[in-house]
C-alpha cells in the first residue's frame, strides 16, 4: 500500500483505504474515491495527480493524494 | 496504417523539421526583437519569440518521445500543432487590428505586417501536421489502438 | 455565509409555504457542471451564466414558466456531490432541497457518467419529495457509444426519467408535462428504497422513534429520514437538536469511530445501489482511450503546464488590445463627429456645456473602450466553455499552495479579470473560512474590466509607444500585490496550510462560437446598461459640481468639484494627484469608469481630453503612473463591496479588506512615483 501520490502516470490502481476523518476524507467519498475502487492515474505533477475513475476525472493536491492509499495494479 | 492520407513516418519526420523551424522562427523574432539583426521579414517580438521557443520544446519532446511511446507523440504533437495554430489566429487578428488602427487614423500602414509575424510562418508549416494527427488522435478514441 | 458548516443559525430556515393551486415550485439539483443552468435558461427562457467547470452557480436563481393554466416556478441550484454540504455554495443547495418543501425535485444527470450521478439520487429519494430525473448530454452520450436504457432506469428508481439535451431544448416539452403530471398527484410516489444493513436498519428505527416522540424537526424532515441524516453525520442538524438539549439515542452515546463505522457502510450502500442500477440500464459499446486524457498529459505538464497557461495569457492580453483598436478609433470619430455637429449648430452655452461636456465628454469618454471590454468578456467565455479554466487552476495548484492560497481560489481570480463581483461569489466553493477570506481580500487587486479606460486613456496619452507594456505591468503589479497580501494575511493572521485540493476535471469541449459571442453579447449589454445609468448619473453629478456655483467658470477649481477636490488633495499630495484627479478617485468609487467618466468631463469633453491631460503642467508620466497604481489597488467599486460583505458575513472583514486595499493602494502608489522619478532621472 502506498499514497497516491507516490504512482506513476499511467499506472492503474485499487484504493485500499483513506486516512482521516475529516471533512475532507468525506469529500473523497462523495466524489466516489472508495475503498475498493479502481482508478487510473493519468497524471502526475510533483505530488499532485490527476486520476481518472470511471468517466469522471479528479484533480486532487499533494494533501489530497497522500491521503488516499492505494494498491498498484498490473 | 493505411487507411490515413499521412503515414505516421512521414509525420514523425514532419515533426522534426516543425521542431526546428519553430525554433528557428521564435529565435529571429528574439534577435530581431532585441535589435541583433534587422531587415528580415519577420515581426521583432521579444515573448511571442519565447512562445515559439516553447511550443518548438512541445515539439521537440513529443520527437524524442515518439521513439518508444506512440501516445505520448501524438499528445504532445497535438497539442503543439493546436496551440501553434490558433496563436498565428491571434497574431493575424493583433497585426490586422493594428494596421486597421493605423489606416483608420489616416497613417501609412504595410498590410503585409498582417501576415509577416513568425507564428505563421510556422503554422503553415504546421497544418498538415495538424491534420494528419488530429486524425491519429481520433482513432484512439475510437477504439482504436494508438500502437498501430 | 462565511459561517463554518455546522455553525450556521440560519441553516434550518423556515420557508413560506402557502400558495395557488396551480402554482407548482420546482428545483433544479444535481452534481456540479450537468447542465442545470444550461436547462434552467431554456425553461424560462433567460440566459443566467453556464460554463464547463464545477461551480458556475453558487447562488439560487429563481425563474417562471407558464404552461396553460399551471405557472412553474423554477429555482436554479448550486451543483452539489451529495447532500452533506462542505462548502457555502453546497448548503444553500442542500438547505434549499430539505427546508424549501417543493413540489418536485428535478435531478439532472449526465448521460455520460451515470453511476456517479445516481449516488446524489439515493439521497434525493429519501428525502420525501417527488424527484424527476432528466437524462441530460443525450446527444454526447450517443455519440460516445453509451446507450442508457431509460425504462429500466425509471423501473429500478421507480421515480419518471426523461432523456433531454438542454442545450438544444430536446425533451423539455416532455419534461414539462412529466412535471405536471408527477406534481398533480401531490405524494411522494413510491420510489426505490436503499436496503440498509440489519444494524443500521435498527438504528435508524430507534432513533427515528425516539425523534417523531420527542421533538418537532426543523424544515419538516420526517423523522426517519432526520436518523438516516445524523448517522451520516449531519453536524448541523445534530447540533440544532443539541440545542434543544436533547440526547439522542446512540448519537450521542456510542464512540466517534462506531460512527465513523456506519456512516462508511451507508456511503457504500449507496454507491452499491448505484452500481447495481448502472449496471443493468447503462451499456458501453466502445472500450476507449480518452482523448482527454492524451491531452491532460500535455496541459497538465509538470514542467509545460504553467509555461503552456502564460502563453494563452498573453494572447489574450494581446487580443483584447489590439483587435479591439480599431473599433475605439471609430467609435472615438463618431463622437468626435458628434461635437462637430454641435459646436455648427446654435444653442444655449448651458445646454452646450451639458451635451459636450457631460454628455460626450463624460459617457463618451467610457464608451469609448467597450470594445476592449466586450473582447475581454468574449475571451473569458471561450476560457471558461473549453474546460481549459480547471486544469489552469490544477497546474497553479502548488504555486497557489506555496503563497498560501487554495488552488481553486485561481478561478475567482481569472474570473475577477472580467468583474470581482462575481469572483467574489465564486469563494463560495472553497472549503475552508481562511481560503475563503484571503481569497476575497486578494480579488480586488485583480484589475477587472472597469479599470481598463484609466489604462488605456493614461498609458495612451503619457506613454505612448509603450502603452502595451505599461498596461501589462499593471497587470502583473495587480497580481504580485495580491500574492504579497496572501503572503502575509497567510501568515500572520491564518496559520497554517491551505486545506488540500480536490476538484473534479470538466470534459474538454470544443467551444462554440455562437455560444461565446451569445454570452459577449449578454455580458456587454449589462455593462451597457451599468454605463447608461450609474456613470451616467455619476458624471452628471460630476458636471453639476463643475459648473456650480452658477457664474464660475467651468470645471474651475472654484467650481463646487474644484472646492471639494482641492480640499481632499492634501492628503494626496505626496503622490503628486491635482483636485481633478482626486474628484475622480472620489467618484470612481460608484464605478471605476467613473474615473474616466469625470475626467473626461472636467477636462472638457471627450475630443479634448487626451490632449488636456498632456497639457496639464502637474501631469508627468511618473504622476500618471501613479495614479494609474492607485486606481488599480484603492477601493473596490460599490457592488463589490456589498458583495464583499455579503460573502464575509461581518463588517469587520468587511473593514479589514477595504483598509488593506487603501493601504496597499498608497504605498505602491508612492513606490511608483518615486521609483518612476529615479528611472527617469537616471
Ligand atoms: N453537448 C451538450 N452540452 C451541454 C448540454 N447541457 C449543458 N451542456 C454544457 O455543459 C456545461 C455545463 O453547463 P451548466 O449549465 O453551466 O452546468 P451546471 O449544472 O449549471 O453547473 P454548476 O452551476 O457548476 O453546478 C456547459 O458548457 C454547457 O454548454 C447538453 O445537453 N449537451
Ligand atoms: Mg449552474
Amino acid at each position: 500500500m502506498v499514497p497516491l501520490s507516490l504512482m506513476r502516470t499511467g499506472d492503474k490502481a485499487v484504493v485500499r483505504a483513506i486516512q482521516g476523518t475529516g471533512h475532507l476524507a468525506k469529500t473523497l467519498g462523495q466524489l466516489g474515491i472508495i475503498i475498493g475502487i479502481e482508478l487510473t492515474v493519468i497524471q502526475k505533477a510533483n505530488q499532485s495527480v490527476i486520476v481518472r475513475i470511471g468517466e469522471s476525472r479528479y484533480a486532487l493536491g499533494a494533501g489530497a493524494a497522500s491521503m488516499v492509499l492505494v494498491e498498484a495494479q498490473k | 496504417m493505411s487507411d490515413t492520407t499521412y503515414p505516421h513516418s512521414y509525420l514523425y519526420g514532419w515533426t522534426t523539421i516543425v521542431t526546428l523551424a519553430t525554433f528557428v522562427a521564435g529565435l529571429l523574432s528574439i534577435l530581431e526583437g532585441a535589435g541583433f539583426i534587422t531587415g528580415l521579414f519577420i515581426l521583432p517580438d521579444i515573448p511571442g519569440g519565447c512562445i515559439l521557443v516553447l511550443i518548438s520544446a512541445l515539439f521537440g519532446t513529443a520527437v524524442v518521445k515518439g521513439k518508444i511511446d506512440r501516445p505520448g507523440w501524438i499528445s504532445f504533437t497535438y497539442i503543439a500543432c493546436l496551440l501553434l495554430l490558433v496563436f498565428a489566429g491571434c497574431a493575424i487578428l493583433v497585426e490586422g487590428g493594428d494596421y486597421l488602427t493605423l489606416i483608420m487614423e489616416g497613417e501609412e500602414a504595410d498590410i503585409i505586417t498582417i501576415i509577416s509575424s513568425a507564428f505563421i510562418w510556422a503554422g503553415i508549416l504546421a497544418i498538415p501536421l495538424f491534420f494528419g494527427v488530429s486524425k491519429i488522435l481520433y482513432r484512439c478514441s475510437c477504439g482504436g489502438e494508438c500502437n498501430e | 455565509m462565511l459561517l463554518e458548516p455546522g455553525q450556521q443559525a440560519w441553516c434550518w430556515s423556515k420557508h413560506k409555504n402557502e400558495r395557488n393551486m396551480n402554482d407548482i415550485r420546482i428545483l433544479l439539483a444535481g452534481n456540479p457542471n450537468v447542465g442545470k443552468t444550461t436547462l434552467f435558461n431554456s425553461l424560462c427562457g433567460v440566459h443566467q451564466h453556464t460554463g464547463n467547470y464545477p461551480g458556475v452557480t453558487v447562488e439560487i436563481k429563481e425563474g417562471k414558466r407558464q404552461v396553460n393554466e399551471h405557472s412553474i416556478t423554477v429555482s436554479d441550484l448550486p451543483g452539489t456531490y451529495s447532500l452533506s454540504a462542505f462548502t457555502p455554495d453546497e448548503q444553500v443547495a442542500r438547505d434549499a432541497l430539505l427546508t424549501s418543501r417543493p413540489d418536485a425535485v428535478v435531478q439532472i444527470i449526465d448521460a455520460t457518467n451515470v453511476e456517479r450521478n445516481l449516488f446524489l439520487t439515493t439521497q434525493l429519494l429519501e428525502i420525501g419529495i417527488p424527484v424527476v430525473i432528466a437524462l441530460n448530454m443525450c446527444d454526447l452520450a450517443d455519440e460516445q457509444g453509451i446507450t442508457i436504457d431509460a425504462e429500466c432506469l425509471e423501473k429500478n428508481l421507480k421515480v419518471p426519467v426523461v432523456r433531454i439535451v438542454a442545450r438544444t431544448g430536446e425533451g423539455i416539452e416532455e419534461l414539462v408535462d412529466t412535471i405536471i403530471r408527477v406534481t398533480s398527484s401531490k405524494t411522494p410516489g413510491n420510489p426505490r428504497e436503499l436496503e440498509y444493513s440489519h444494524s443500521i436498519a435498527t438504528h435508524v428505527t430507534e432513533i427515528g422513534a425516539f425523534l417523531g416522540s420527542h421533538t418537532s424537526l426543523p424544515g419538516n424532515l420526517s423523522p426517519q429520514y432526520a436518523a438516516i441524516r445524523l448517522l451520516e453525520g449531519d453536524e448541523c442538524l445534530e447540533k440544532t437538536l443539541h440545542d434543544q438539549g436533547l440526547v439522542i439515542p446512540f448519537i450521542d452515546t456510542s464512540d466517534p469511530a462506531e460512527r465513523d463505522g456506519i456512516a462508511e457502510d451507508i456511503l457504500l450502500a449507496r454507491y452499491h445501489l448505484a452500481e447495481e442500477i448502472t449496471t443493468c440500464s447503462v451499456r458501453c459499446t466502445m472500450g476507449r482511450v480518452m482523448p482527454a486524457d492524451l491531452i491532460d498529459h500535455v496541459l497538465t505538464h509538470r514542467i509545460f503546464g504553467i509555461p503552456i497557461f502564460l502563453s494563452c495569457m498573453w494572447f489574450a492580453f494581446q487580443l483584447t488590445f489590439s483587435a479591439a483598436n480599431p473599433f475605439l478609433v471609430g467609435i472615438e470619430q463618431i463622437f468626435g463627429y458628434f461635437t462637430e455637429v454641435m459646436n455648427s449648430i446654435d444653442m444655449d452655452p448651458f445646454v452646450r456645456s451639458f451635451l459636450a461636456d457631460g454628455v460626450i465628454g463624460g459617457v463618451g469618454s467610457v464608451l469609448v473602450f467597450v470594445p476592449n471590454i466586450f473582447i475581454m468578456f468574449l475571451l473569458l467565455s471561450i476560457l471558461e466553455d473549453t474546460g481549459y479554466l480547471a486544469r489552469a487552476a490544477f497546474v497553479m495548484d502548488r504555486l497557489m499552495h506555496s503563497i498560501g492560497l487554495h488552488g481553486r481560489s485561481f478561478i475567482p481570480f481569472l474570473i475577477g479579470f472580467g468583474c470581482n463581483v462575481p469572483a467574489i461569489m465564486a469563494t463560495r466553493t472553497l472549503q475552508s473560512r481562511a481560503d475563503r477570506i484571503i481569497t476575497i481580500i486578494t480579488i480586488p487587486f485583480m484589475s477587472c474590466a472597469a479599470r481598463l479606460p484609466v489604462y488605456i486613456l493614461f498609458a495612451g496619452v503619457f506613454f505612448g509607444a509603450a502603452a502595451g507594456n505599461v498596461i501589462f505591468f499593471l497587470y502583473v503589479l495587480g497580481i504580485l500585490v495580491a500574492v504579497l497580501s496572501a503572503l502575509i494575511f497567510r501568515r500572520l493572521v491564518f496559520k497554517g496550510e491551505p486545506s488540500p485540493f480536490i476538484m473534479e476535471l470538466p470534459p474538454y469541449r470544443r467551444p462554440s462560437g455562437y455560444a461565446a459571442a451569445l454570452h459577449m453579447w449578454y455580458k456587454g449589454r449589462e455593462y451597457l446598461k451599468r454605463a447608461g445609468i450609474v456613470i451616467f448619473g455619476g458624471v452628471l453629478v460630476v458636471w453639476a459640481l463643475a459648473t456650480l456655483p452658477a457664474g464660475v467658470e467651468y470645471g474651475s477649481a472654484e467650481s463646487l468639484a474644484g472646492i471639494i477636490g482641492e480640499a481632499v488633495q492634501p492628503l494626496f499630495a505626496p503622490l503628486g494627484f491635482n483636485w481633478q484627479l482626486v474628484v475622480g478617485l472620489i467618484f470612481g468609487f460608484i464605478a471605476k469608469e467613473v474615473v474616466v467618466g469625470s475626467l473626461g468631463t472636467l477636462y472638457g469633453g471627450e475630443e479634448m481630453l487626451e490632449s488636456s491631460l498632456a497639457a496639464d503642467p502637474t501631469l508627468t508620466p511618473v504622476v500618471a503612473l501613479a495614479f494609474m497604481v492607485f486606481v488599480l489597488l484603492y477601493l473596490p467599486c460599490v457592488a463589490a463591496l456589498g458583495v464583499i460583505r455579503q460573502e464575509m458575513g461581518s463588517w469587520r472583514w468587511t473593514g479589514i479588506a477595504i483598509g488593506w486595499g487603501i493601504l496597499m493602494a498608497y504605498i505602491v502608489a508612492y513606490i511608483a512615483l518615486h521609483a518612476g522619478s529615479f528611472i527617469i532621472g537616471a
